[in-house]
């Protein structure tokens, strides 16, 4: 049930004037890291949690927050006006938006963009609000069965979306991730795993550290790397949309919204495949399928909505299970946890206002995300012109600095540059990053729920395949695995 | 090399690597002592993802060339062009220097000023991207040296009196 008062106390929490002002600063601060190329959400995210650590812990949540809509909301004017997605999540983006800026209608293409972000983030906001507590009170039913599957869907399934070209190899990330996960002491024995009498690893892989190298550094290096500097398109005309073409599109804003946020719920997941999706769905919807790709409007409405809608989706298994929906929600999930906030069925329970304060703080960032949008977008747009030799190293240090802050251990740092150097190196040959960071965030509950079921059912494998949810999600997996494997196993013996 | 190449060398790295997790999960204690059973040993949960990862580094050996198989491409972004090559090289030199090297060992302030100067300065000046036209030596140098500066000092002051985080 939904709790108004809650709700109402949350909303005029977020519009106290300190609240405001760290919603404003985080969000104008997330569109200029999703508008850089090179700079991605995740790793602002990362960012951000190591600077805010000292804050109060609502204070900080927000400003995570607000980055989080403004980044994956920002990617969409450099997708528009350079044709490259300052966030994976803005590829779609591109699709219709820089045609749309090749035929001088950039500002026209930025307009809709935010508006079908704005509408794309209440989507999902509006569904947060109803289906958190419905999937909470359901998960207070799930044991540690479902929690063991649950974890290696999430990886499984971020494995198999993507890296949509070769699953393969996104599978081995996330069991990359998931073994680093298997690093220092268990929670049974204390014993430290894969420690080799170093110190410093019996607390095992510092998990923010370990983001910022492998979204943060990996970026660095592959962006400073190439010689390329793109070129600006144009950006003249009108920016706000005339209401009638926002009601022209009110249909694909809603099947974006839904199709964005259900894909954030879905495990590992997230904002990209929200968009790819979506913008399918209005493909296959539209009456001129004709102009994909070419610059239709529906089709970058439904792009960037979809993305945007897939912020709140990703937060709701976040807060209901402790199961991340996205890469950055996984970085929301670990600064949760250092912020003392306990996320999991419980949540509705022991901590409901935090839920509600969430929801206000979204749809705060959505509006600050919107104004910020309108009025800012040429000032902000000049910071595309700031040289990357220059931006670059001042990041790097912000970075280094941060990997350090979370506990002034200079391990962290190596930890950094260690998953910087690795990811850099599997981003060459098509390894994606998240489930590897998927697998590092959900590892330890994987391996907690694996070993307390079997003692529970002492050793029996029957009720990880014969509970309903078990059966459903082991079913899924098992059909997803095989569903790559098998023809590759036909190809090989064929030849 | 050739990617079909490459993923088969990669993919028995993944084995190795798979091979070496079991084992060490494997001399990882039982706790026999204390009556543990086989499925709660410490060792039991890495062994399956060593197990798995090994499978699909075996997977990655045996498969048949994909479509793009063939192509030298996944090298291609840094190693096609000797500019990039070099670019790249730099970057990774710098960052794990100032990082590894200079990161803890030398004063922050003095630590951050070297990086960011030398960053700057090999970059647009011996390493500018293709756009750029010829460089005023003296004015990068000046650009450098003030945003050096300013991030070395600039983050000193905020992370040690905002946030309370002392620097090495």
């Amino acid at each position: 049930m939904l709790d108004f008062s809650h709700i109402l106390n949350a909303f005029a929490t977020a519009l106290s004037p300190e609240f405001v002002i760290i919603t404003i600063w985080s969000t104008v601060l997330g569109i200029v890291i999703g508008m850089l190329p090179g700079l991605t959400a995740t790793m602002g995210l990362a960012l951000l949690t190591t600077l805010t650590f000292q804050m109060e812990s609502f204070q900080a949540i927000t400003a995570l927050l607000g980055l989080y809509v403004g980044a994956i909301y920002g990617g969409s004017r450099t997708a528009i006006i350079l044709n490259m997605p300052g966030t994976p999540a803005s590829a779609a983006t591109s699709l219709d938006g820089y045609p749309l800026a090749r035929q001088s209608r950039a500002r026209e293409a930025l307009g809709l963009a935010t508006i079908g972000s704005l509408f794309g983030t209440l989507v999902g906001v509006a569904l947060l609000l109803f289906m958190a507590p419905i999937l909470a009170d359901y998960a207070l039913g799930f044991g540690s069965y479902e929690f063991f599957w649950l974890a290696l869907f999430g990886v499984v399934i971020s494995g198999r979306l993507t890296a949509l070209d070769d699953p393969l190899k996104g599978w081995i990330a996330g069991f990359l991730g998931l073994i680093f996960a298997m690093i220092g002491q268990e929670q049974v024995y204390s014993y430290a795993r894969f420690s080799f009498g170093v110190h410093d690893l019996t607390g095992g892989v510092s998990l923010i550290p370990a983001m910022v190298g492998a979204f943060g550094l990996v970026e660095i290096l592959s962006n400073i790397s190439d010689s390329k500097t793109p070129k600006i398109s144009q950006n003249k005309g009108r920016l706000l949309p005339k209401a009638k073409d926002v009601a022209a599109n009110a249909g694909t804003i809603g099947r974006s919204g839904i199709a964005g946020t259900l894909m954030g719920l879905i495990p590992g997941v997230g904002e990209d495949i929200g968009a790819w999706v979506s913008y399918a769905i209005a493909k296959r919807f539209s009456k001129a399928k004709e102009l994909f790709g070419k610059g239709s409007t529906e089709g970058l409405i439904a792009a960037e909505t979809g993305n945007s809608a897939a912020v709140p989706g990703a937060i709701i298994p976040v807060l209901t299970l402790a199961i991340p929906g996205s890469a950055p929600s996984a970085v929301l999930l670990a600064a949760l946890v250092i912020h003392g906030v306990q996320p999991g069925p419980l949540i509705m329970i022991s901590n409901a206002e935090m839920v509600y304060g969430i929801v206000a703080a979204i749809v705060l960032a959505a509006i600050v995300m919107t104004i910020a949008g309108v009025v800012l977008t040429t000032p902000l747009l000049a910071v595309l012109r700031i040289p990357r030799e220059r931006l670059l190293p001042i990041i790097f240090v912000l970075c280094t600095v941060g990997a350090f802050a979370i506990a002034s251990r200079t391990f962290d740092v190596w930890t950094m540059l260690g998953f910087g150097c690795l990811g850099f190196i599997l981003k060459q040959m098509n390894y994606p990053m998240a489930p590897l960071v998927l697998g590092l965030v959900l590892g330890d509950l994987l391996d907690k729920s694996l070993r307390r079921g079997l003692t529970l059912s002492e050793g029996s494998l029957e009720p990880f395949f014969m509970r309903p949810i078990s059966a459903v999600l082991s079913a899924a997996i098992l059909l997803s695995v095989i569903l790559i494997i098998l023809p590759i196993i036909r190809r090989t013996t064929r030849t | 090399m050739t990617n079909a190449q490459l993923d088969k060398i990669t993919g028995l790295i993944f084995v190795v690597l798979g091979a070496a997790v079991i084992l060490g999960a494997w001399h990882m204690p039982r706790f026999e002592a204390q009556n543990a059973h086989i499925y709660q040993t410490p060792g039991l949960t890495p062994a399956i993802l060593g197990a798995g990862l090994a499978i699909c580094g075996f997977i990655l050996i045996i498969r048949p060339a994909r479509g793009n198989g063939s192509n030298r491409d996944y090298w291609m972004a840094i190693l096609g062009s000797p500019k990039n090559r070099i670019r790249a090289l730099s970057a990774i030199i710098l960052t794990l220097g100032y990082g590894g090297g200079l990161f803890g060992k030398v004063p922050f302030i003095l630590a951050t000023f070297l990086f960011i100067f030398a960053f700057i300065v090999t970059f647009e000046l011996f390493l500018r991207s293709n756009s750029h036209e010829q460089p005023n030596k003296v004015r990068v140098v000046l650009i450098a040296g003030l945003i050096a500066i300013i991030t070395s000092v600039g983050c000193q002051y905020i992370f040690e009196n905002l946030f309370l985080i002392r620097l090495p």
